[in-house]
């Protein structure tokens, strides 16, 4: 299941919503929003996706980690649009019968998003505004 | 033929564009389009040879050769997620 959406995200119901009795292991990331980037004060986040692109994207993550790990269920969520310092911006949960391989799995899917899946985020400090990875000349 | 042209982040606050339509000739490659998006918006020329292109939702190098009606998006370094 993937969801890319402007509303907050609510980590229980996306939890709950993944477990099932073949499961022994379910694993629930969180990323949240950080106060200081650099030593700057960051006073709140905007997300900006290419929504189907990035549903692909996900999709592909998804099928990858089902055939190379023993994963039954996946739930990535990311939010996008004005995130206030704290709050959450990606949740990826994951369960499996065992917990080892939906450790592995849910790192590899964190950092594959990081790669390949056309999000971005925009920090907003006092006085300016910068996109994260923008590239500097 | 036409091929649909989508900026984000940072690109599309410099273009001040969000989605455009470009006329191309046929066999148009990646590196044809990207030419003409430095034409077309000046202030993107730094950004030369490292635009990141994908054409209906997959990435794609510059040999590509673009179809009619192709969406092709210029991608910005992703950093969505968290660290």
């Amino acid at each position: 299941m993937i969801k890319i959406t402007f509303d907050k995200l609510n980590p229980e119901l996306i939890t709950n919503s993944i477990k099932n009795p073949n499961n022994g292991a379910v694993i629930t990331f969180l990323g949240t929003t950080r106060n200081y980037t650099e030593n700057r004060k960051v006073l709140h986040l905007e997300y900006e996706a290419y929504a189907p692109m990035a549903e692909k994207k996900l999709n592909e993550i998804i099928k990858y980690i089902q055939k190379k790990w023993d994963i039954n269920d996946i739930y990535i969520a990311h939010r996008l649009g004005k995130v206030e310092i704290g709050e959450i911006s990606l949740v990826v949960s994951i369960s499996s019968p065992h917990r080892k391989s939906a450790f592995i799995a849910c790192e590899y899917v964190i950092d594959t998003l990081k790669l390949t899946v056309p999000i971005w985020k925009k920090e907003f400090f006092q006085d300016e505004s910068k996109w994260v990875n923008e590239p500097k000349f | 033929m036409q091929i649909k042209i989508k900026f984000f982040a940072f690109y599309k606050e410099k273009t001040k564009t969000k989605n455009t339509i470009i006329e191309m000739q046929q066999n148009a490659t990646i590196q044809d389009l990207s030419e003409l998006i430095i034409k077309n918006y000046p202030n993107l020329s730094k950004f030369k040879n490292k635009f990141i292109f994908a054409v209906n939702y997959e990435y794609q190098d510059y040999k590509y050769i673009l179809n009619d009606c192709d969406e092709v998006a210029l991608i910005p370094p992703v950093s969505g997620g968290s660290k």
